[in-house]
């Protein structure tokens, strides 16, 4: 859904990443000079940060070139401090890996708190809701039962733990989300975890699928028109603000009725054969394409200007091979903010077309159980879809570093 | 768009005398844009402007009839006049836009009023509290809310409004942590103003620029939001002519009369992409006005 909304926080988090990482830092030698200066100076760990990345076999052509520029003068205002290190090396050294190690478990330490409290604030949230609901759950439940005895609904309650105080409901219902045990579903009688892991197959093929393509095209895209001519880039935009705004399940209408009804070139519905999945497919990605060529596109259209863009030209170096090569790789930084858009979008966009396309799945089970009243199904896919959220969020944090080489230093 | 404001992390890369025209000027799409926002404004409030046939009740036997003088756009699966149930239409979908960006307007305010302003331990709480809630789908806030609610116009509206206040808060949070160390409310405080006159005089006046930037922009946003839930079924209810309904309803007839699904769609992208344009235009002016400053 929100993906229109892109249009404002992908800037906003570039611009963020771009404060908090030293992503830009290095072109500006005066601010990285001193910077790097007032490191060594003060702590061994961070001024064995430099020096490793330095040798880090890995730093390709560009970084190397973007680097060598700033690098020199702050090696010779650091040479005290690095001559008194080298002194008591081994020391310096040993302080610098533990220093480290404490730096990471402090680092890992903060993500799983964070995990734990969104978890938690998840589950909450959703048991606050389903007390906040009018009406006694156990008269929805009944609601097709005529002769539903007292006898019958107390034994009911008590089946689903209706009859203990809300607290004490509160706090089995916590404990059982630690558990993976999100309840009973009213509708299917069977528990709520083997619903949603029934039907997450079908979902995990879509949006794999539907960000592959999106991941490739954009990249494609954005090689081609970044840059480049006017008109190049005039229609680079407009694709874009078309993509945002065209709402997802009209676009799989529109592709319905020319692919499947009138060219009758793949079946409209169901999950027989990956024909099947070609129009769901096109559907879901084609919001994030909007998304993603457009953060990647500004990115790196702003890459192309940096000096070292101008050093690797004048090394000779092909107008292709130095996008795909080396200006891709630093705008693919800022497009790794959009996780949780795309996550978002994509939660939001598998209901829609598996609703659209008629096919089995979590956001279909989502859909339905909202309209059924199935409450234990609806909170349990808001817990999941929330760990899912912040898990996806944590291995993409953790993939920073693997991108970009210079935020290898310390996790502050 | 996003290319000014990716601008304030990188020196300006367009030639001056590009930007200055391009912030100022009005381009021929957006007048057009406002041009659109301005007829479906019209629309949304008068609709008998626009058409005199009645959006709810229709004459079966025209059921499925094509584009005619008497029906411009056909007539749907109970014959009623489509384009008059667009326009009709339009009311829902707008004050659902509007409405739901005020609701995250209004709450990212004053959450991100008592963040940024006050110290300590609420400011952490509610940072905090801002964060986790941030780390939440704005899909599933709305899917809690309308469990709760239940389907219906309001609660569509509380959906979509309440995933927006999050993000909103945390722009107002960072404006209003930028201005509170600047000069000027320094010197109110040194003038011995009270703290609530120097938070609502001086200190949220200078903070709402983004956030209403954001707003402006979400509407569009929020309006294709809307139309989503509404075509799942849990917005608007038969026979409301909301788009996203109309699109829901016209499913079944897709072989026989795609027309009924293919209008309402083309109504919602034509309004996201002018109201995002518009939005947009102006966030351009707002930031060259405040860069001139």
């Amino acid at each position: 859904m929100s993906t229109l909304d892109q249009t404002v926080p992908p800037a906003e988090a570039v611009g963020a990443v771009a404060a908090v990482g030293p992503v830009a830092a290095p072109t500006v030698s005066a601010s990285g000079s001193s910077s790097g200066r007032v490191a060594a100076a003060s702590e061994p760990e961070a001024s064995s940060g430099p020096v490793a990345e330095a040798s880090a076999p890995d730093a390709t052509s560009g970084r190397v070139a973007e680097a060598s520029a700033p690098e020199p003068e702050p090696r010779e205002d650091a040479v005290p401090t690095v001559a008194s290190l080298l002194a008591d090396a081994s020391h310096a050294e040993e302080i610098g890996r533990l220093g480290r190690i404490r730096g990471i478990a402090s680092y890992v330490g903060h993500r799983i708190l964070d995990i734990v409290l969104v978890l938690w604030a998840a589950a909450t949230l959703s048991f606050v809701a389903l007390q906040l609901i009018p009406g006694n759950p156990l008269d929805k439940m009944l609601s097709g039962m005529q002769e539903a005895t007292p006898e019958i609904r107390a034994q009911i309650a008590a089946h689903y733990g209706l009859d203990q105080p809300v607290i004490v409901q509160y706090f089995t219902y916590l404990a059982g989300v630690l558990r993976g045990d999100f309840g009973i579903s009213y509708q299917r009688a069977s528990p709520v975890t083997e619903v949603i892991l029934s039907e997450i197959g079908p979902t995990a093929e879509l949006t794999g699928w539907a960000i592959l393509v999106a991941i490739i095209v954009s990249v494609l895209l954005a090689l081609a028109t970044s840059g480049r001519r006017r008109g190049a880039r005039a229609f680079a935009q407009g694709f874009e603000l078309v993509a945002v705004s065209v709402p997802s399940f009209w676009l799989g209408i529109i592709l319905m009725t020319v692919f499947s009804f009138s060219l009758q070139w793949v079946p409209a519905f169901g999950t027989d054969g990956p024909g099947s999945l070609v129009l769901p497919v096109i559907t879901l990605a084609l919001p994030l394409i909007g998304v993603i060529t457009q953060v990647l596109r500004e990115r790196m259209e702003h890459v192309l200007h940096e000096p070292f863009v101008t050093t690797i030209r004048a090394r000779g170096l092909g107008e292709n091979r130095l996008r795909s090569r080396h200006v891709l790789r630093h705008a693919s930084l800022p497009a790794l903010t959009l996780t949780s858009v795309i996550f978002g979008s994509l939660l939001s966009g598998t209901a829609i077309i598996e609703t659209l396309f008629a096919r089995p799945g979590l956001g279909r089970v989502a859909v339905v159980a909202i309209q059924d009243r199935d409450y234990p199904v609806v909170l349990g896919f808001v817990v999941f879809a929330a760990l899912i959220f912040i898990l996806i969020n944590t291995i993409v944090d953790l993939l920073y570093p693997l991108l970009d080489p210079r935020l290898r230093g310390g996790h502050t | 768009m996003s290319l000014l404001r990716a601008r304030p992390d990188g020196p300006p890369r367009l030639p001056r005398s590009e930007r200055v025209r391009s912030a100022h000027a009005l381009h021929p799409g957006v007048a057009l844009s406002a041009l659109v926002v301005l007829l479906l404004l019209v629309a949304a409030i008068w609709p008998g402007i626009f058409t005199g046939q009645d959006p709810i009740e229709g004459n079966p036997a025209d059921a499925f009839a094509g584009s005619s003088a008497a029906h411009i756009l056909g007539t749907d699966q109970l014959g009623r006049d489509l384009f008059s149930r667009i326009i009709h239409g339009t009311i829902y979908s707008l004050s659902l836009g509007v409405g739901a960006s005020l609701i995250g307007l209004i709450g990212g305010i004053i959450l991100g009023v008592l963040a940024g302003y006050s110290r300590g331990i609420w400011d952490r709480v509610i940072t905090r509290a801002l964060d986790v809630l941030l780390a939440f789908p704005e899909v599933l806030v709305a899917l809690l809310t309308i469990t709760i609610l239940g389907p219906g116009q309001w609660s569509l509206l509380w959906a979509v409004g309440l995933g927006r206040i999050p993000g909103a808060a945390r722009l107002v949070r960072t404006q209003v942590l930028q201005i509170r160390g600047s000069g000027f409310i320094r010197s109110g405080i040194a003038l011995g103003l009270s703290p609530a006159r120097l938070v609502l005089r001086h200190v949220v006046p200078n903070s709402l620029g983004p956030v209403l930037v954001h707003a402006v922009i979400g509407v569009g946003v929020c309006i294709i939001f809307g139309a989503a839930l509404s075509f799942l079924g849990l917005g608007a209810v038969p026979p409301t002519p909301e788009w996203g309904l109309m699109l829901s309803e016209a499913r079944q007839y897709l072989s026989i009369a795609p027309w009924i699904a293919i209008w309402p769609g083309v109504f919602i992208t034509l309004t996201v992409i002018s109201v995002t344009v518009t939005g947009r235009w102006l966030q351009q002016r707002f930031i060259s006005k405040r860069s001139s400053l």
